[in-house]
């Protein structure tokens, strides 16, 4: 018989805490001023330069805080909908969020040309939730939402949404184009109020995600098992999904659009701590935590002061990732 | 706890699979759905798992209709098998078996000591225990199996229904099952209702035989009552020698021939 | 005491501010002529140096699909710090140069401007959107921030003789033009409330082009450019790209057009001609003018005619 060792689930999780925390003194001292992560502890501890601690303050810490809780909602909804749609490839794109949020954006820009730069994602986050209300309308058949044809209606509206939108952006004025970089997903510019803007969404769905980690766990059987465990399948199907558009469309509103985190970091948190929520969701959210400050930190310290958008960075390391999960996918069925 | 239909009709959007049904499940007794592809047995076996919700008339458990419970409380009362379980990739047997006993959680999931005895209980009966840790795509068919039997039971129900718990498996393993589903039913006084393809094996270890053939049962009773040449030809249209099992006295059959549309329809007019 | 005196102090000060200058966003109020200046276009970049001021900082980073520092600035602006992109200019660069003030595009740094201000008082002007007066009166308004008031009018009395020189050029019955910045994948109109465009009129040539929605500049297609059919079509290009008015020359219908049968089609850099805006790029780009004989309605010869493929 073969003694397979394991080593608890759980401490992955204050492991991951822990590198997120010295990923964050890291890229506290990285930018376009470096500082090493003594004098990062000086600056925030001791006395310090009075520059550098307003680099600290005022541009990067409000950045990394912004990207860490916004990775984290990214992440948080992929790990519910690779669960409830039950497939690894699955993330908030598959319920219309990103197309959503920027059709919204470009309508809104076209309607109210001085809508104030705060509230575009606002808007755009609202456009992600009618998306996922849309794809969620035409899934459903007889009562039911199945998960692969959620799935496919996922794919074929986001497409049609985003046709939509190069559509409407072709006879557009070029300022929307200026106001529309936001969604290509960057933490560039977050500050203080950014954050606040996104805290209070986050502190009401990251809770609720948590308690309903059981839930989640059944819903990421077979629907013959749910049901026969007891639960009611369709309502519970509806929450899970909506609270996945909702973190996703929250997301949006700090960070914009950032490809893959959604996918990656769940995907490589389930082989971490396995697939049960419990765990799950909180090595998800690290992982989705640490995956954009980096992105992000990189983007600043690469070539200074240019800085390459954190979307483009998690795209880059994420497209791979995503072939190399198609294929092995592939060689298992 | 008893299981019954009343006036059961059961279809798939335009298509009836079940047409006015009554039928009873014995009490404490092993029971097998017979009879060939396509005839509705599984079809019926998840209306009475509440999976499919009828057309006409009820699935009652203890005489109430069964989609008018609640489904927690359902789902304390039987647990299903389906025939090709889905879990998420990477739950280790232990952590499987503890999601039997989702139906008595509150919305926190505190875990009670009677749970922690519970999930012991059914990871022994199942002789899962040694498995505990392993993740549920590491084992092999009958393994796996019996790792979500201990679910079933970890699920504390007097109704155990299953879906061809045997397709898949290889011979030994499909004893495995069917010996572990009788001593549960001898020693736990469970009641075991479920799908077999082998009639043999539905002979051998099932009290109740319901044959059902074109959406209606044709037969039902005793094995013995049950697996006659008229039913075999007409239901499975086979013919076959009729031995009898040297060690429990139960019918066993060997098919030699397909029988003849014409014979058939000759003893159905 | 001392908090009657802090909160006198604003009010003393707005009264003792030597320097106001208005702008897109108010008036900035400075006690004393800024000495550390971030500038976020290459106009403002351009005006400083004209008038002998290295800015501390300066957007001259390529990305983004920015051309970094056009060629005529090159090597002016060498040792210029560079804090990032136009687009993208990195905060925590600004703030570490420690800038008395920022000047910035209102348009392009329209959702900037928060950020911005919070590093460092921010003035905006029009310059990518801006017309030649726009611009002229930016140079003063910018001269006067950094305490280089009479260079800056200097600056202006020099261009505007240097205007009128050229001036003299212009064949004042020569039919209108039409200016157009072109890409690989875009033609863009420069109306006559472009910079470029207004330039050009300020010289006597009339634009043919006038601003559509409120833009001074959109795209246009090969079968808008024949529509309109301009007399004189000047476009601009850059040397590194094959701009997609290239191909349209392989078209019968661009033959057809009334600047190519009189042979009035010019090419200029566009970097130098559309991306400066300053006295400096004024300066470079009326020499030009002259040279190609465009002031004059001549046929566009030389290094000046448009290359067709």
């Amino acid at each position: 018989m073969i003694k397979a060792t394991h080593r608890p689930k759980h401490s992955s999780i204050p492991l991951l805490a822990l590198l997120l925390c010295g990923l964050g003194i890291l890229a506290l001292g990285t930018g376009a001023v470096r500082m090493s992560p003594a004098e990062v502890v000086q600056a925030l501890l001791g006395p310090h330069d009075e520059t550098q601690a307003r680099i600290l303050y005022e541009l990067r810490l409000p950045r990394i805080l912004v990207g860490a809780l916004c990775g984290a909602l990214f992440a948080a909804s992929g790990a519910i909908l690779q669960g409830v749609v039950r497939n690894p490839l699955a993330s908030p794109d598959i319920v219309g969020v990103a197309a959503g949020a920027g059709l919204a954006a470009v309508v809104n820009l076209m309607l109210l040309p001085n809508t104030p730069a705060w509230l575009l994602p606002v808007g755009a986050s609202a456009g992600a939730l009618a998306a996922f209300g849309l794809v969620y309308v035409l899934a459903r058949q007889s009562g039911e939402v199945l998960p692969i044809r959620l799935a496919l209606i996922g794919v074929a509206v986001e497409a049609s949404l985003d046709g939509l939108r190069r559509l409407i952006l072709v006879r557009a004025d070029d300022s929307i184009a200026q106001a529309l970089i936001f969604l290509s997903g960057t933490v560039y510019g977050a500050d203080w109020e950014r954050l606040f803007r996104v805290l209070p969404f986050a502190a009401v769905l990251i809770p609720i995600t948590l308690l309903l980690h059981r839930r989640l766990d059944v819903l990421s059987f077979g629907d013959e098992t749910a049901k026969s465990l007891g639960m009611r399948l369709e309502p519970a199907r509806l929450v899970a999904l909506a609270l996945a558009a909702g973190l996703a469309a929250v997301a949006v509103m700090g960070v914009g659009i950032l490809g893959f985190v959604g996918l990656i970091a769940p995907h490589a948190a389930r082989l971490l701590v396995g697939p049960r929520f419990g765990l799950l969701l909180p090595a998800s959210m690290l992982l989705g935590a640490l995956l954009v400050v980096a992105a992000d930190a990189l983007g600043r310290g690469l070539i200074p002061p240019i800085e390459i958008p954190a979307g483009l960075l998690t795209t880059l390391v994420g497209a791979p990732y995503f072939l190399y999960l198609m294929r092995k996918t592939g060689r298992v069925r | 706890m008893s299981l019954s239909t009343k006036e059961l009709t059961l279809g798939y959007d335009e298509r009836r699979v079940i047409e006015g049904l009554n039928l009873a499940l014995p009490k404490g007794r092993i029971t097998a759905l017979i009879g060939p592809n396509g005839c509705g047995k599984s079809t019926l076996l998840r209306a009475l798992a509440r999976l499919l919700k009828p057309r006409e008339g009820a699935v009652l458990l203890d005489g109430k209709a069964i989609h008018t419970l609640p489904t927690k409380a359902v789902a304390r009362e039987l647990a299903l098998l389906p025939q090709m379980p889905q879990a998420p990739e990477g739950l280790s047997v232990e952590e499987l078996v503890w999601f039997g006993r989702y139906p008595y959680q509150s919305a926190l999931g505190n875990r009670t000591a009677h749970d922690r005895a519970l999930v012991d209980w059914a990871l022994d009966q199942t002789g899962m225990r040694i498995f505990a840790r392993r993740p549920l795509e590491t084992l092999s068919g009958g393994q796996r199996q019996r790792a979500w039997i201990a679910m079933a039971l970890a699920q504390e129900t007097p109704i155990l229904l299953l879906d061809e718990p045997t397709t898949y498996l290889d011979l030994s393993h499909q004893l495995e099952v069917l010996q572990l589903l009788q001593r549960l039913n001898r020693e736990q006084g469970k009641t075991i209702v479920m799908v077999l393809h082998e009639l043999n094996q539905a002979a051998r270890y099932a009290h109740h035989l319901v044959a059902v053939y074109e959406g209606r049962v044709v037969a039902e009773g005793a094995p013995e009552a049950v697996l006659s040449e008229r039913i075999l030809r007409q239901v499975f249209g086979l013919k076959a020698h009729f031995l009898r099992d040297p060690e429990t006295g139960t019918p066993h059959l060997i098919p030699f021939a397909l029988a003849r549309r014409e014979e058939i329809l000759e003893e159905t007019l | 005491m001392r908090k009657i005196l802090l909160s006198v102090l604003p009010v003393l000060g707005l009264g003792l501010a030597q320097i106001q200058v208005k702008h897109e966003l108010g008036t900035l109020s400075l006690n004393a002529p800024a000495k550390r200046v971030v500038v976020l276009e290459y106009s403002f970049l351009d005006t400083l140096l004209a008038l002998g001021v290295t800015p501390v900082g300066a957007a001259t980073g390529t990305q983004g699909g920015d051309r970094g520092l056009p060629p005529y600035l090159r090597a002016r602006a060498e040792g210029v710090t560079s804090i990032g992109s136009r687009a993208q200019p990195s905060l925590e660069a600004i703030l570490s140069v420690r800038p008395e003030v920022i000047i910035a595009d209102a348009f392009v740094h329209r959702d900037l401007i928060p950020q911005l201000q919070r590093i460092a008082p921010v003035v905006a002007f029009q310059s990518r959107r801006g017309s030649f007066d726009d611009l002229s009166q930016q140079v003063l308004d910018i001269g006067r921030m950094v305490g280089k008031e009479a260079q800056a009018r200097q600056l202006l009395e020099d261009q505007e003789r240097l205007l009128q020189k050229a001036r003299a050029f212009a064949n004042p019955k020569a039919p209108p033009l039409m200016t157009a910045v072109s890409t690989p994948n875009s033609f863009t109109v420069h109306s006559n409330e472009s910079f470029i465009g207004s330039l050009l009129e300020r010289l006597g040539r009339k634009n043919l082009a006038r601003p559509q929605n409120n833009q001074t500049q959109y795209e246009l297609s090969l079968e808008g450019l024949v529509a309109l059919n301009p007399a004189t079509l000047v476009v601009f290009t850059a040397p590194d790209e094959t701009p997609i008015v290239r191909s349209w020359a392989r078209n019968p219908l661009w033959t057809r057009l009334e600047a190519v049968r009189r042979g009035r089609v010019f090419e200029f850099d566009r970097d130098n001609w559309t991306r400066g805006r300053g006295p400096l790029a004024t300066r470079f780009i009326l020499a030009e003018l002259i040279n190609s004989g465009l002031l004059a309605d001549k046929p566009a010869g030389g290094s000046f005619a448009f290359k067709a493929p």
